[in-house]
């Protein structure tokens, strides 16, 4: 287990450094690994429909094991008569973690998903280092958006302006998110 | 569930999978940077490099490499302390003393908002300010600005509560 949190501790930087090098067209592992399997070599960065997936995985390469390690401690803490009482009853596996795990562990999978959710409203650094903005416009979220034209183009008016706009859908946010969690208590 | 060998296998199979999935970019780092610039940029990567080679591990050291990392634990450990200092003071007061409730209800949705917010979003502000106060070169901006406050607060603020 201690193997499987190592992405998680590593830094963006480095993880984007190493994934851009996995990921370029021409030199890159993962075309290389595609080109000898027989397939043609993917745009992981260059394709515009493409850069958005390779930043998505990316990201779920290094939270995985955040996930992971929640639903660990969540699965430890069920009682094991449980699953005998299950056993006996005479639930096959496939049943016994659909209709018996999943509903207790609702509540961490619920708490996981909050987290990751907010995590991904910081998205900027993977971004930024590994595309730049997308080819085009396509991989451009608000962050970057802000923050090209705060301190790129330094036309202040439009970057407060999306900022004002982005801290009022967070507090709207935040506003349910906290209701949700006074109501489980 | 029933423990046969085939669900041995199974999960066997299974966990090696996922930990080579897990570890092979780590495994590459640590590859790349024993290669030569030349077989780096090979169009067929290779698994173990044809000549090993320690000079990146030189050039590294260098380009002051160990300076900048001195900067960022110093970073980093000032910055912590400064927010603890910060953060312990303000829990107790939130737990301790009775405001009216309105208020310590706002705070709390305050605190937990600039934890969600892109920190992009929170820069802007603080740049403008930290020109007008001549702290944008100078290393104690970044002390002040990379705060864990919002975080050390409401870790303290569960603490205290307990």
């Amino acid at each position: 287990m201690n193997i499987v949190i190592f992405p998680m501790m590593l830094s963006t930087m480095v993880v984007c450094a190493v994934w851009r090098i996995l990921y370029h067209y021409d030199i890159g592992l993962l075309n290389y690994l595609t080109t000898t399997a027989g397939f043609a070599p993917l745009g992981w960065l260059i394709n515009k429909n493409m850069a958005m997936f390779s930043i998505i995985l990316v990201d779920i390469w290094q939270w995985t094991p955040f996930a992971f390690i929640i639903m660990n401690a969540a699965m430890g803490s069920i009682p094991s008569e449980i699953f005998e009482a299950a056993q006996i009853d005479g639930a096959g596996s496939f049943m016994t973690a659909f209709k018996i795990t999943l509903p207790i562990l609702s509540s961490q999978i619920f708490l996981v998903m909050m987290l990751r959710t907010i995590d991904t409203f910081k998205l900027f650094g993977k971004v930024i280092a590994l595309t730049g903005g997308g080819p085009g416009n396509s991989t451009e979220t608000v962050s970057t958006y802000i923050y090209r034209e705060g301190f790129s183009y330094f036309n202040m008016g439009n970057a407060t302006a999306a900022s004002l706009i982005v801290l009022l859908v967070i507090a709207s946010f935040s506003v349910v998110y906290i209701r949700k969690i006074f109501q489980e208590d | 569930m029933v423990i046969n060998t085939k669900n041995k296998l199974i999960f066997w199979v299974f966990l090696i999978f996922i930990t080579l999935v897990i570890l092979f970019p780590i495994y590459w780092i640590f590859i790349t940077s024993l290669k030569t610039p030349i077989e780096a940029v090979n169009p067929v990567p290779t698994l173990f490099p044809h000549s090993p080679t320690l000079q990146n591990y030189v050039g590294v050291y260098e380009s002051g490499f160990f300076k900048n990392m001195f900067n960022s634990i110093f970073v980093a450990v000032a910055s912590t302390l400064l927010s603890i200092a910060l953060a312990f003071p303000a829990s107790y007061a939130l737990v301790r003393f009775n405001f009216p409730l309105k208020f310590k209800n706002v705070f709390l949705i305050w605190i937990l908002v600039v934890k969600i917010l892109p920190p992009v979003v929170l820069a802007i502000p603080i740049y403008e300010m930290f020109t007008n106060m001549g702290l944008v070169n100078n290393l104690w901006g970044l002390y002040s600005c990379i705060s864990g406050l919002h975080n050390s607060i409401l870790h303290l603020d569960a603490f205290r509560i307990s």
